[in-house]
């Protein structure tokens, strides 16, 4: 059996989300949202705890970071393949310049909700 | 899976009751929900409906209080709707469109689920029961009356007032009859959904993916 190739999916990240790193403030933080973008260049369908949401937010994807904070993307295969395009349309889902091995990073989210944030942070991701 | 994360447990008691109050709300009056009185005393009835079959579904707390059956974390979590856009309160409670959406969904995605019809067939009787009674005054009789309290809430018995702040209904002690479940995907995105800054967060994204404004790894 080989090896899976370590850059099997092209990785993206918006501007916004390279900004909002530079504000976390913690290069260890810093350090777990990059470890999880690598990840999930490798396999952003299971990395990381991946899951697809649902409802209004349909055709994006969260991976944990930690026990609070997620890593929100979208993934152009399964964009073109569910039909998510229709609903969220991104440059690239029409362009055809890029392949469906393509992850847009998007942001980084708290997952605790605001007035509960004493419940500190804490690493308990385990690689897949 | 089973609400074992408080956090977890908040979400899911968003959605639930959200889908509560747009499901009870009183006829022909859509988008109004209420008023507060009308929307804490619905949770305290299904909550206490749960109870007495031992189901294990809303992680609340309802205490005796001088207007009848009481939670904190109900205050919380109409904040947390609001913020979310899925209500506006103006002396009353309304649905938003993104409300109506949302409540739709958790009721055909999350309490229809197979493992948690227990859940939903307390949920339907007490929408059905409580969605034609227009009156606040009827459901707040039948909670002070559960609640041991006077149909107006004052406590004139001598001796009642020290029965104040004490548990009506709490979570389920003992082995429940039925554990009420939420998959993960659903618990991410109500999470995200009540959170403004990251609803704005990913729209701003997504237009710098429009705009080609992005960084390769």
């Amino acid at each position: 059996m080989s090896k899976p190739d370590d850059s099997a999916f092209r990785v993206r990240w918006a501007l916004q989300l390279s900004a909002q790193l530079q504000e976390l403030h913690s290069a260890q933080l810093i350090a777990r949202v990059r470890r999880v973008a690598e990840m999930l260049g490798v396999d952003p369908y299971r990395a990381a705890r991946a899951e697809r949401l649902t409802a209004d937010l349909g055709g994006l994807r969260s991976a944990r970071i930690d026990r609070r904070l997620r890593l929100l993307y979208r993934i152009c295969g399964e964009c073109r393949t569910m039909g998510d395009q229709e609903r969220r349309a991104l440059q690239c889902c029409s362009s055809g310049r890029t392949t469906d091995a393509t992850v847009n990073l998007l942001y980084v989210v708290d997952y605790h909700p605001k007035g509960l944030s004493d419940v500190p942070l804490e690493f308990d991701f385990e690689d897949d | 899976m089973p609400l074992d994360d408080p956090v977890d447990q908040l979400y899911s008691d968003a959605g639930t009751l959200l889908t509560l109050w747009a499901r009870a709300a009183p006829d022909g009056k859509a988008p109004l929900l209420g008023d507060r009185l009308r929307l804490m005393k619905l949770a305290f009835l299904f909550d206490h409906a749960l109870a007495a079959k031992q189901i294990d579904a809303l992680g609340l707390t309802f205490t005796r209080w001088k207007l009848g059956p009481v939670c904190n974390a109900v205050f919380d979590l109409w904040e947390m709707l609001q913020r979310g856009g899925m209500v506006i309160e103006e002396e009353a409670f309304f649905l938003t469109p993104d409300g109506r959406d949302l409540a739709a969904s958790w009721y055909d995605e999350v309490l229809s689920l197979e493992e948690n019809a227990p859940t939903r067939r307390v949920f339907d009787d007490t929408a059905a029961r409580w969605r034609n009674e227009p009156s606040t005054r009827a459901i707040v009789v039948a909670a002070n009356e559960i609640a041991g309290l006077p149909a107006n809430g004052q406590p004139s018995i001598p001796g009642l007032e020290s029965g104040l702040g004490e548990a009506v209904v709490g979570p389920v002690l003992g082995r429940p009859t039925s554990r009420f479940r939420v998959g993960a995907a659903w618990l991410e995105t109500i999470a995200i959904m009540l959170n403004p800054a990251a609803m704005a967060g990913i729209r701003a994204a997504e237009d710098d993916f429009r705009a080609g404004r992005y960084v390769e790894a």
